[in-house]
């Protein structure tokens, strides 16, 4: 590890604590019915309600607000499967590609309606600009704005008193998309142009190279698709190897303003929901707990990728740093990232939902690669992606509590309100979902001859691969671990099942945990109430966070990365 | 034909999130009224 490593890792922490109050406070205006936009948004937005024939003013229960939300994304999901089954017939396929087969369709429109991005295809050799532009992009705002508008109705559900609706759908999704999505984008996505990042409907161009070979460089309108792919938490990349592209990811600012567009939304609605509350502190708390797994988290993959690559050190490899060479395990690694920025990517892609990768984790050490998907199978709740993060969190902080109270023998309570059966059960049924859809996927496919064909590896590793593979679709990272061939109607099929369940059954319980913790009173505090902003409480958070993650998914981490682990020359 | 079977699994699949709003409204709905504030 090198200092240098370590400045970049704690430069970005400091950033991105910087950025939590100035946006938290922002998002809490837009979701709190204040216009912060200029007039051209608002006319906008109002537009849109009277075409949409939707009354801003007319709140939803959480059973109205889960039902347009499921046929929201039903009509999205036909949506994006017709433009990828028809781009042979549309315009702005300059390539002439081909139609997108079906269950490869299917896999993909799911991935992207569900904030997964898992991408079984490469973008450059199978989407037109059309399917990419109206279809992809689209599909990231909406499904972006989707996990922010959850989170904001479960946070409403702490605030509200004794409340029977739980907001509007149609109104937070075109809030969020208008006032916080576009802005961020349409900046950021300029400063990436300025960085060298195409953004142009003209077809490939081919040039030739120093040997004299011709060479077809894929390009087009990567920009605009490349920031929303940070920003909400979607991660698909235009290009096959993602983040690793120089065209994706030209320069060293373009990698820090990639990493800050993954986490800028997930830490800030932190703040976004101590303001909702009335007690910022209580924001402050959940944001300490996921720095510090985060810091954790990040010290075992920077250290495991800057140290020795036991399997090279015998073919003679020099893998010490130097002033030529940044050292360590740089198998699947762009040699301009190196070690720290790529530990750094990796761990920030899979502590949040975003997916997106800079270095194949296929090639990580097997500590490393436990990690990043140990960061998946908590419930990405490391600042997480775009709500979805935190509201996995809050179903966290929901059990610690109901923990605290077993064990004072007093009724849970959490910001003023009692945590009783019902919260309980909701809770844990969001929780549990994804292990239940993860593991019973993965025993699936290592079982049946479809699934056995998928891994480029045998033993542990090709374990991991298909491990991760489901991992990532049923917590909606989208990330791949590389090494499995995955383009197939079985994994096709079985992954769009695992990142659908993944995510909508999920949503259906945290929407009616909103529902009936708005619907509560608020009780008073008392001696008795535990303080939850304090280190005590932030302690007993990351207790239960690592008991839940360690009793769920510790044994099938050992049939596979611990195994390899174990297994590599000393 | 496919792209039909492969819409009405997807048709399914929504009916069966719709489904589970059911399970757990009744879920909440059968749990009784709070009962004791503990000491």
């Amino acid at each position: 590890m090198t200092w240098q490593g370590w400045f970049l890792i704690i430069f970005f922490v400091v950033a991105v604590a910087t950025m939590t109050r100035p946006l938290g406070g922002y998002i809490a205006r837009i979701v709190d019915g204040n216009r912060p936009g200029p007039r051209s948004l608002i006319v906008l937005e109002s537009g849109i309600y009277r075409l949409a024939g939707v009354d801003p003013t007319r709140e939803q229960s959480w059973v109205g607000y889960a039902l347009s939300l499921l046929c929201f994304h039903l009509i999205g999901i036909v949506a994006l499967y017709g433009l990828q089954r028809l781009q042979h017939l549309l315009p702005f396929n300059p390539q002439k590609l081909a139609a997108v087969g079906p269950d490869l369709a299917l896999n993909t429109a799911v991935s992207f309606a569900t904030n997964t991005s898992w991408q079984s295809y490469a973008g450059e050799t199978t989407l037109s600009y059309l399917s990419q532009m109206a279809g992809i992009t689209v599909q990231s705002f909406l499904s972006g704005a989707t996990g922010i508008a959850v989170a904001i109705v479960l946070l409403r559900g702490f605030a509200r008193v004794s409340a029977r609706t739980v907001g509007n759908f149609w109104v937070d999704l075109t809030r969020i998309t208008l006032y916080l999505l576009l802005p961020i984008c349409v900046v950021a996505s300029l400063l990436l142009v300025s960085q060298g990042v195409p953004q142009t409907l003209k077809a490939y161009v081919e040039a030739t190279t120093l040997e004299g070979d011709r060479q077809l460089l894929a390009y087009g309108p990567v920009a605009s698709q490349e920031v929303i792919k940070l920003l909400s938490g979607d991660g698909g990349g235009f290009f096959n190897v993602n983040s690793a592209h120089p065209f994706e990811n030209p320069t060293a600012l373009t990698g820090l303003i990639e990493l800050l567009l993954i986490f800028m939304i997930g830490a800030a609605l932190t703040n976004t929901f101590g303001r909702m509350v009335g007690d910022e502190r209580q924001g402050w708390a959940l944001f300490t707990a996921m720095a510090v797994l985060f810091l954790a988290g990040v010290t075992v993959v920077y250290g495991g990728e800057a140290g020795r690559n036991p399997v090279f050190s015998p073919m003679g490899i020099d893998q010490a740093a130097g002033p030529d060479q940044a050292g360590g395990n740089m198998e699947g690694k762009e040699v301009r990232f190196g070690p720290a920025q790529s530990a750094l990517f990796a761990m920030v892609s899979t502590a949040s939902s975003d997916g997106a990768v800079d270095a194949m984790h296929d090639s990580f050490m097997p500590l490393s690669g436990a990690v990043l998907m140990a960061n998946m199978k908590i419930g990405e709740v490391i600042f997480g992606g775009p709500g979805s993060g935190l509201f996995g969190m809050l179903l966290l902080v929901i059990v610690a509590v109901f923990v605290a109270g077993l064990m004072v023998g007093r009724t849970p309570e959490y910001l003023g309100k009692k945590i009783e059966a019902d919260e309980i059960k909701m809770a844990m049924l969001a929780l549990l979902i994804t292990p239940a859809v993860i593991l019973g996927a993965a025993a699936i496919a290592v079982v049946v001859p479809d699934g056995l064909s998928g891994p480029a590896n045998d033993g542990p590793h090709g374990f991991s691969e298909i491990l991760y593979a489901y991992t990532s679709a049923g917590a909606t990272n989208g990330s791949a671990f590389a090494g499995l061939s995955a383009n197939s109607a079985f994994y096709n099929l079985t992954l769009a099942a695992a990142m659908f369940a993944g995510r909508f059954l999920v949503i259906v319980p945290v929407l009616c945990l909103a529902g009936t913790l708005a619907a509560k009173r608020r009780v008073p505090p008392s001696a008795g109430t535990l303080p939850t902003h304090g280190p005590q409480f932030i302690a007993l958070l990351l207790g239960t966070i690592i008991i839940f993650g360690g009793l769920t998914f510790l044994p099938a981490l050992v049939v596979g990365p611990v195994a390899e682990h174990l297994a590599m020359p000393r | 034909m496919i792209d039909l079977a492969l819409l009405l699994l997807l048709a399914l699949g929504f009916a069966a999130a719709a489904g589970f709003i059911r399970v757990c409204e009744r879920l909440v709905a059968r749990e009784p009224a709070p009962r004791s504030d503990g000491p």
